[in-house]
């Protein structure tokens, strides 16, 4: 049988042909998105913060000094008075004072504007590793001499630097969150996959084994299994630990998702057609099931991990998440627990504003995904 | 001619229900089919909704593992391959030969894919060809169903319901098939839209020397199309033959009810006929003893209820029918004259 005959007028050249990836298809559309475009930037600003923390922060996270319990935020300034009356460029903070209430007799500290003590960019210092394995010796920022206080953000109960802190801790929240949907999402495709795919008693027996953990109240499940990692163990260890037992219930959300798309897909025509081409179920499933429900994938990918990042926050709020020295947000957060605290050093809920902040980008950034993956939207 | 496909007593039966506290209970769908096709015909098979012609369509495909009987198809040299005992594996080779297209263009074309990769996807799992020359087969065979080349890297979301099934008629046709299986492939199409694409199917037919199998509730269509027609109720074959001959004279009293049905755009020539089908089909998991269709047939009688007829030969005509009564029922056809050859 002849296949190389055209009907004519019609133009047979490949070469002419228009194509576009699907990737350059989606981003066009989630262009359209502004919100999702702004989220997106400050997600990766954040996770450019995880990846670069030892760079951006400007001291030790755990460096700590008694003479600056609970100092305030300096701030950050760039403008001195000179002399003559005029203005110079100078990026500094200004030193503290001590001041004694005489009511409550207590010591407090009082921005002084008077000392100034100028802020380096790109200041040498001692030689780290960035992100483990890059040898450096220049930071972001600091000050000259070691020995005078720099706290941006302010300083905590034992005088650390709340924004190495917190940038640090950026770190460990942001990829625990990570790590965490990645490793349902494994299970939740595989599991959920086979289930939908096949049916039968295996797809009854993993909905039943859903449906039970699930029924369980997640806080009491998470704080037993939380209590029932050993104290000795090291700190990657427990990170890994409760990486795990967060993915524990993240999968079955997922796994569901997963089944209820492929038990609609497998009785679609395309896929009839597909098997009567001779299709093996692998490329079935990786070619003509799974891209129709990427979008669904993306989504419930994307919008699972606030859900880890806050529910490890609040297990090491309550004390039995990561433990520190590990600093995360949750850990910091640990810190703003009791209303004195929050009175005298209400700086210390600034990891509470980086949990809103991310949360809310990472929801906005999966729902412009979700949009944009559809090939049916606008 | 030269026997392309035969089917030998095929049943296909469903389980229905059957859980912990349940009794299961079996749906007969198909009922110890026999038919042939030959080499180069085109092949209606009609009946009313649920009377078991898709399932016949999709088991015979291989698309549903059948309950029992044999499908054989019958390749150049000659010899037998038996479709239904061969597993996955072992019948990619005859998925070339044997093609569907589906009834609803709007689910059966993969909307993630472009239309290139939706055609192109059989030659790739068949390993036929790649890069330069799979790209000429693609756009040659969308080129001879319509579709122009600067659509092919298009989503299907982007055509219309007539040119959608076009594509599917290009997924059916780009390997090169000799027997292709069309379900009820026209009905989700509107009328002006079924007329072009049942000429195109004639025309392909003759380009690739395909045989078809058609099934269709639509006689008229079936009328334009077919060469022999067999008529299907309850998951039986009541009547097969001619198409001519079928319009002419049927020979089993269902045939005459559907044709009675018919819609005939004349008014001089709808004499007086009634034009509903009367009763219900009952249901297929509670059949009537005897013969299937004794429940709405008017010329029924004790035999009927007792005895289940066989499908055998008429005498002297190539039609054969399952009715006690075939030769003595002087059934009416749809036309008086040889039918019209032309609709739309």
């Amino acid at each position: 049988m002849a296949l190389d005959t055209v009907a004519p007028g019609v133009d047979v050249a490949p070469a002419k042909l228009k194509r576009e990836s699907q990737l350059a298809l989606m981003w066009r559309r989630f262009k359209r998105h502004q919100l999702a475009v702004i989220s997106l930037w400050i997600v990766v600003f954040f996770y450019l913060v995880a990846a670069i923390a030892e760079f951006l922060a400007p001291t030790d996270p755990s460096a700590y000094s008694a003479r600056y319990t609970y100092a305030p935020p300096q701030g950050l300034h760039f403008i001195v008075a000179t002399e003559g009356g005029g203005w110079a460029f100078q990026p500094h903070v200004n030193g503290y004072k001590t001041e004694v209430d005489p009511k409550a007799m207590r010591r407090s500290f009082v921005i002084d504007p008077e000392v100034i003590i100028p802020v380096q960019f790109f200041a040498p210092s001692k030689p780290y590793l960035l992100a483990g394995f890059i040898p450096m010796s220049v930071k972001f920022m600091g000050v000259e001499d070691p020995r005078d206080p720099f706290y941006v953000l302010g300083a905590d109960r034992l005088g650390r630097d709340l924004l190495s802190r917190l940038i640090h801790g950026t770190r460990i929240s942001l990829s625990i969150g990570l790590a965490g949907v990645t490793l349902s999402l494994f299970f939740g495709i595989v599991i959920g996959g086979f289930a939908g795919y096949y049916g039968g008693w295996f797809d009854s027996a993993v909905m039943r084994v859903v449906e039970f953990i699930r029924s369980m109240p997640t806080i009491p499940l998470w704080l037993g299994l939380a209590a029932a990692l050993p104290k000795d163990w090291s700190a990657l260890q427990t990170y890994f630990a409760i990486t795990l037992i967060l993915s524990l219930i993240g999968w079955t959300e997922l796994a569901r998702v997963v089944r209820g798309r492929f038990l609609s897909l497998r009785t679609e025509d395309f896929v009839t057609a597909a098997q009567l081409d001779g299709a093996s179920d692998w490329r079935i499933v990786t070619r003509h099931m799974v891209p129709s429900f990427t979008s669904h994938i993306i989504a419930a990918a994307t919008l699972a991990i606030p859900g880890m990042i806050l529910a490890e926050t609040a297990l090491s709020f309550l004390g039995l998440g990561l433990q520190p020295p590990i600093v995360s947000w949750g850990t910091l957060l640990q810190e703003a627990q009791n209303i004195r605290t929050l009175a005298t050093a209400p700086w210390l809920l600034t990891p509470g504003v980086c949990v809103v902040i991310v949360i809310l980008a990472l929801n906005f950034f999966g729902d412009g995904l979700r949009d944009a993956a559809d090939p049916h939207g606008r | 001619m030269t026997t392309l496909l035969s089917v030998e007593n095929l049943s296909k039966v469903y389980t229905l229900g059957g859980g912990l506290f349940k009794q299961s209970r079996d749906l007969v769908a198909l009922n110890d089919i026999n038919l042939t096709v030959e080499a180069g015909e085109t092949l209606a098979i009609v009946g009313e909704s649920g009377c078991g012609k898709t399932t016949l369509g999709r088991c015979i495909i291989k698309a549903q593992p059948v309950t029992e009987g044999k499908v054989f198809y019958h390749q150049e040299g000659g010899q037998k391959v038996e479709l239904t005992s061969l597993d996955k594996r072992a019948i990619k080779p005859w998925r070339r030969d044997i093609r569907m297209i589906f009834q609803d263009p709007m689910s059966s074309l993969n909307p993630n894919m472009r239309v290139f990769d939706i055609v192109a996807e059989p030659l790739r799992v068949h390993k036929i060809c790649k890069g330069r020359e799979l790209e000429d087969r693609v756009v040659s065979t969308l080129a001879k169903v319509g579709i122009p080349a600067d659509a092919i890297g298009r989503y299907p979301h982007a055509f219309s319901g007539g040119q959608r099934q076009r594509i599917g008629i290009a997924r059916a046709l780009v390997l090169d098939p000799k027997l292709v299986i069309a379900d009820e492939a026209v009905s989700a199409l509107d009328v002006s839209i079924q007329a072009q694409v049942l000429n195109l199917l004639d025309d392909l037919k003759e380009e690739f020397g395909l045989t078809y199998i058609f099934i269709s509730h639509d006689l008229g269509v079936v009328n334009y199309i077919a060469d022999r027609v067999v008529v299907m109720y309850l998951g039986h074959v009541v009547e097969t033959s001619p198409t001519e001959l079928l319009f002419e004279r049927p020979r089993h009293p269902y045939t005459e009810m559907l044709l009675e049905a018919l819609p005939i755009a004349d008014p001089s020539r709808r004499k007086g006929r009634s034009k509903e089908l009367t009763g219900e089909i009952p249901y297929l998991g509670n059949r009537p003893k005897g013969c299937p269709f004794h429940t709405r047939c008017k010329y029924a009688e004790d035999r009927c209820r007792e005895q289940k007829p066989e499908l055998r030969p008429i005498n002297g005509t190539a039609q054969s029918a399952a009715c006690h009564f075939a030769e003595k029922l002087n059934l009416k056809g749809a036309y008086e004259a040889a039918p019209q050859k032309v609709i739309a």
